[in-house]
């Protein structure tokens, strides 16, 4: 279970790294054409990539914090019953 | 009133000309150094002397002095660890532009590769499940909790009872000796008048 869930965790955060990437090199791009005076449809065509991959990093990111989420949950439940398994070891005389 | 002081030739002093310290031979640095070692030996021991203190001349050697007095600035060969000089700030190169030309067409093969990470980063069966099953579970464990707390509580007044009626009467008895009677109206009765 924690496995699975490690790996969702570690995927998730290779997108977002790529997402980071995608977007510093889009930006640089907007960048460089606002300098050389592109046409505008081309600085659209450019917000528009960059909107594409705001929208995704947003999904990435919200998947990763219920990942996360998930994992602490599971994390403080089998506290619990691993407290409950060694108070029923003592009881028992180990 | 001025004196005329007779001006009597000076005769010219021929100027030595040292080379710089960094330029000097090691073992003219080293002699150097010795020689400054002798003198704060010297003067160390006569100041001890004059104090009274514990050490006596004979006392002071090469070590002490070079462990007191700064000897590593003195020839003994050791010099103080570098200063750990700190790190450079890493500088991230610059993500590169993309070329005016392939504007126009790398957004869609972006846009293909985008809804592929989404699809990627959507919940996949295994963690569906894990999701969806999470409060039951968390529901088991609570009431499994509670049960357990309940029969160890049980469980250890059993064990007790079954220690006190395993131990037997007669050590039992040996065991009460001494103790006070309780009496349970004892309380309710108050003191003796």
């Amino acid at each position: 279970m924690g496995d699975q869930l490690r790996i969702q965790a570690r995927d998730v955060g290779a997108v977002l790294d790529e997402l980071a990437t995608l977007t510093d090199i889009w930006t640089h791009t907007r960048d460089e054409a606002r300098r050389t005076k592109a046409p505008a449809a081309l600085l659209t065509r450019i917000n528009d990539t960059l909107d594409g991959i705001a929208a995704t990093r947003a999904v990435a990111s919200n998947r990763q914090a219920a990942l996360l989420t998930l994992q602490v949950k599971i994390g403080e439940q089998l506290a619990v019953v691993e407290e409950a398994s060694t108070r029923v070891s003592q009881a028992n005389g180990g | 009133m001025r004196l005329h002081v007779p001006r009597t030739p000076r005769r010219a002093r021929p100027v030595r000309y040292t080379a710089a310290p960094e330029a000097e031979a090691a073992s003219t640095l080293a002699r150097r150094n010795s020689v400054k070692l002798v003198r704060i030996t010297a003067c160390v021991g006569l100041l001890l002397r004059e104090r009274g203190g514990g050490l006596c001349p004979g006392h002071i050697n090469l070590r002490r002095v070079t462990s007191t007095a700064g000897g590593s600035a003195l020839g003994s060969g050791h010099r103080p660890p570098p200063r750990p000089r700190p790190p450079d700030p890493v500088v991230q190169p610059a993500q590169p532009a993309i070329a005016l030309p392939e504007i126009p067409c790398e957004p869609d093969r972006l846009l293909a590769a985008l809804r592929a990470s989404k699809s990627a980063v959507t919940r996949s069966r295994a963690v569906l499940h894990i999701e969806d099953g999470l409060p039951a579970m968390i529901q088991r464990i609570r009431d499994a909790q509670i049960e357990t707390r309940g029969q160890l509580g049980v469980g250890s007044s059993r064990t007790s009872l079954s220690t006190w009626r395993t131990s037997g009467p007669a050590s039992r008895k040996s065991s009460e000796v001494g103790r006070p009677v309780e009496d349970p109206g004892e309380g309710r009765r108050g003191r003796p008048r």
